[in-house]
């Protein structure tokens, strides 16, 4: 996960199958991520993103996800995936189920 | 001597009466000559301007502004046809090809004052009662009639008061799933530029016809120093083109364009409700029956209207489908929509144009009032009176049965399952005599919709103290579905002339529009950004009505193809659009609205904001967003061009400046 732009954060972060998920808070204005994977761990870095989806969805709200391939390009075997949550309340304001019981009976 | 008045109250269509600004100097030019005088020797800033539909400050001034055609009626227009140019100036390449091949499309020649309803009405009406039109002259030459017959706009945006090219170039959305947006029926244009240099722009091997449009030494014999003031310049050019087609008016003032307009035709147009969460996942599968209903022809055009009140008790949220495909009738919604100018045509002596007498005078064509709740903003009345006495009589019934009577709005906007309701029967009792009463006391007549929303709001948010939120709540979410149902009849079906269906503005409410506040977002329709604005615009609604505010407005969605336009916002070869429209006079519109350009505006969201409505993106955000296609640096570089390098910057303004499109 290679990470440019940001505050405090820029930097490439490693993440290895069956390890701990890697969770950074990322500020700034203007910040880009990208998800690389170094196929059989020989060949140098390299950009594998495969798709980019965008939700609004309980309960995170905004989410972009990322996904990669791992290995060789275009593998889908074992996807990596990157999510990323908006943290920003005037832009992704908390999802809160509605607060009213407007239900009526079956008869 | 070219018309100007000085320190004149300017302000576009939708601002507040009291929002106007002085304007020191406006133009108001009725040839091409008057432009290259104006813009020879320009006393300070210019921007063109012809409908004042903006909500954009792209069409405010630094200083003075060129009216192309007067808002008011009152001034003369820039806004004829021209037949000096085509057929005078005509290319053997051109004349060739539209004697020899079939009539699928028309060259017309307008100037850009022209309105779009005046435009389709003289296309539908014949451009061959014109003796030196070119339709005539190929008869002439050639005996065809066929150039004789009735032409139409192949798409336009849902209204025709705009004029034609600040329609196209601010970026107006189409709608027809498979064609471009009308500013890629545009096949020439004349700009006239800072210092007063004027150039007919054509596509390279492109376009309808991939052949010069016109003769460069006959165009030069009629557009030069001694005619006009200055010798024309031509250029064929993609790139140049491309980058003036959008340009929000940062490149000059546009004189007249040549269109590529179709052969008249119907369209049927279907509406059926259903909900946002059925209908969302069918959007980007173009193979469901959203896309392609059984037993019809292709789907021309599908539109998407949703509601962001939600209903079946928090669960979901109503949406109109409107599809519509081309049919055979295209006499219905002529004598509604255009009327007939007499023989002899009755001219127009302000625009010198026919007169039709029902162009841009008469109420959106169809069995109801038009879809959206805009629509009908000035005509409160009687229409929101008997909305909420019927709802005040659904209510009263549920309340004296003691629930055992659930209409159908109750039906529609609870959920079967539980007793929340029947919890609420005081609260309702209490609400309905304060309903009873706002409907004896409230005055209908001469108020907007706002206005009367607003004082029910009021009324129900007032009671909230003695009943609590919920009651008012779902009384809101009543008014609104019932509200929205009533502009829209699930099942409805009406087939007319292609422009009846297509302008959906109703002309006879003019004074509706003031207090209305749009933004249109443009995403990717093969990707999922589209749907995670209306999800998110629709959480922010419910979250703001359990606070006791509400957006009064609707979402409209729409398809079309990308547009060849360098900074046209249809970015995607499949572009979908999202106008988010509401009434401030509600209390929670301008924050949904505020929400909605804050989404828009947001990088990673990835939307593309039209023009000329509410834009407040940044050239930060431009040059971010088109920084992987270079097209930011590809328009620069044909405004360097055009501008000396930036030296004849007269019509940058300061939100042109904003938004980057200026030299750097």
């Amino acid at each position: 996960m290679v990470i440019v732009g940001s505050d405090t954060n820029d930097g490439a972060y490693e993440h290895t199958f069956g390890g701990p998920d890697v969770v950074l808070d990322v500020t700034g204005s203007v910040w880009s991520i990208d998800i690389e994977s170094s196929p059989r761990d020989e060949e140098a870095w390299a950009s594998c993103l495969r798709s980019r989806s965008t939700a609004f969805e309980p309960p995170a709200g905004l989410t972009i996800t990322l996904t990669g391939y791992d290995g060789d390009i275009g593998a889908q075997r074992l996807p990596d995936v990157i999510r990323c949550v908006s943290r920003d309340p005037a832009l992704n304001p908390p999802i809160t189920p509605d607060p009213f019981d407007f239900s009526y009976p079956t008869d | 001597m070219v018309n100007v008045k000085h320190n004149v109250e300017w302000r576009r269509k939708h601002d507040p009466a009291e929002g106007h600004r002085i304007a020191p100097t406006v133009w108001y030019p009725t040839s091409l000559r008057d432009l290259i005088e104006i813009c020879s020797n320009p006393p300070g800033g210019l921007t063109a301007d012809g409908s004042h539909y903006a909500l954009s400050g792209a069409a405010i001034s630094d200083d003075a502004f060129i009216e192309t055609n007067d808002p008011s009626n009152q001034e003369p227009a820039m806004a004829r046809t021209l037949h000096e140019v085509l057929p005078g100036c005509i290319s053997q390449s051109l004349l060739g090809r539209l004697e020899n091949e079939p009539a699928t499309h028309y060259p017309i020649h307008v100037e850009a004052g022209k309105r779009i309803y005046q435009l389709y009405s003289e296309l539908d009406y014949g451009v061959g009662h014109h003796p030196d039109s070119l339709a005539r002259y190929i008869e002439d030459r050639t005996g065809r009639r066929d150039y004789l017959q009735p032409w139409a706009l192949p798409t336009m945006g849902s209204a025709g008061e705009q004029t034609i090219v600040g329609a196209f170039s601010t970026g107006t959305h189409g709608g027809d799933i498979d064609l471009q947006p009308i500013a890629d029926a545009v096949e020439a244009i004349h700009l006239v530029t800072d210092g007063g240099r004027h150039y007919w722009i054509e596509r390279l091997d492109r376009g309808t016809w991939a052949v010069p449009l016109v003769d460069d030494a006959s165009l030069r014999g009629i557009y030069n120093e001694a005619s006009v003031g200055r010798d024309i310049e031509i250029i064929r050019d993609n790139s140049v083109f491309n980058s003036v087609l959008v340009a929000a008016g940062a490149l000059g003032v546009i004189y007249s364009v040549v269109l590529a307009v179709v052969p008249q035709f119907g369209l049927r147009q279907r509406t059926d409700l259903d909900h946002w969460e059925n209908v969302k996942a069918k959007i980007q599968n173009r193979n469901t029956d959203l896309w392609r209903m059984a037993g019809r022809p292709s789907t021309h055009y599908l539109g998407v209207i949703v509601c962001l009140s939600p209903i079946a008790n928090g669960s979901a949220n109503r949406v109109a489908i409107q599809r519509r495909w081309v049919a055979a009738d295209t006499q219905s919604g002529v004598a509604e929509r255009r009327g007939d100018p007499g023989t002899p045509p009755a001219i127009d002596p302000r625009t010198n144009s026919y007169l039709f007498p029902n162009a841009g005078q008469s109420h959106a064509f169809g069995l109801h009032r038009y879809p959206s709740m805009i629509e009908v903003a000035c005509s409160a009345g009687g229409f929101l009176e008997g909305v909420i006495s019927g709802l005040a009589d659904e209510i009263e019934r549920y309340v004296e049965s003691h629930g055992e009577v659930v209409g159908a709005a109750i039906l529609a906007v609870g959920a079967v399952g539980g007793g929340g309701l029947l919890a609420l029967l005081p609260q309702f009792a209490l609400l309905l005599v304060a309903i009873r009463a706002f409907l004896d006391e409230f005055d209908f007549e001469d108020t907007t919709v706002a206005e009367v929303m607003e004082a029910f709001r009021k009324v129900l948010m007032g009671a909230s103290e003695e009943t609590g939120l919920p009651a008012p709540t779902f009384i809101w979410r009543l008014v609104t579905d019932l509200f929205f149902g009533s502009m829209l009849t699930d099942g409805e079906e009406i087939e007319a002339v292609s422009y009846a269906i297509m302008d959906t503005h109703d002309y006879l409410d003019r004074n509706c529009f003031v207090d209305v506040d749009s933004l249109e977002v443009f995403f990717n329709s093969e990707e999922s950004r589209l749907l995670a604005y209306i999800d998110a615009l629709i959480a922010f609604e419910r979250n703001q009505q359990a606070e006791g505010r509400s957006f009064f407005g609707v979402v409209g969605i729409r398809f079309m193809r990308g547009t060849d336009a360098t900074v046209g916002p249809q970015r995607w070869s499949y572009t979908a659009s999202a106008e988010v429209a509401g009434l401030h006079g509600v209390r929670g519109t301008r924050e949904l609205m505020d929400y909605a350009s804050r989404l828009a505006c947001d990088l990673g969201v990835g939307g593309f904001l039209h023009w000329g409505q509410r834009n407040e993106t940044t050239a930060d955000w431009l040059a971010r967003t088109l920084q992987a296609s270079g097209d930011l640096g590809l328009w620069r570089t044909q405004l360097r061009r055009l501008t000396d390098d930036g030296r004849l910057n007269h019509f940058g303004n300061a939100q042109t400046r904003a938004w980057g499109l200026e030299v750097r």
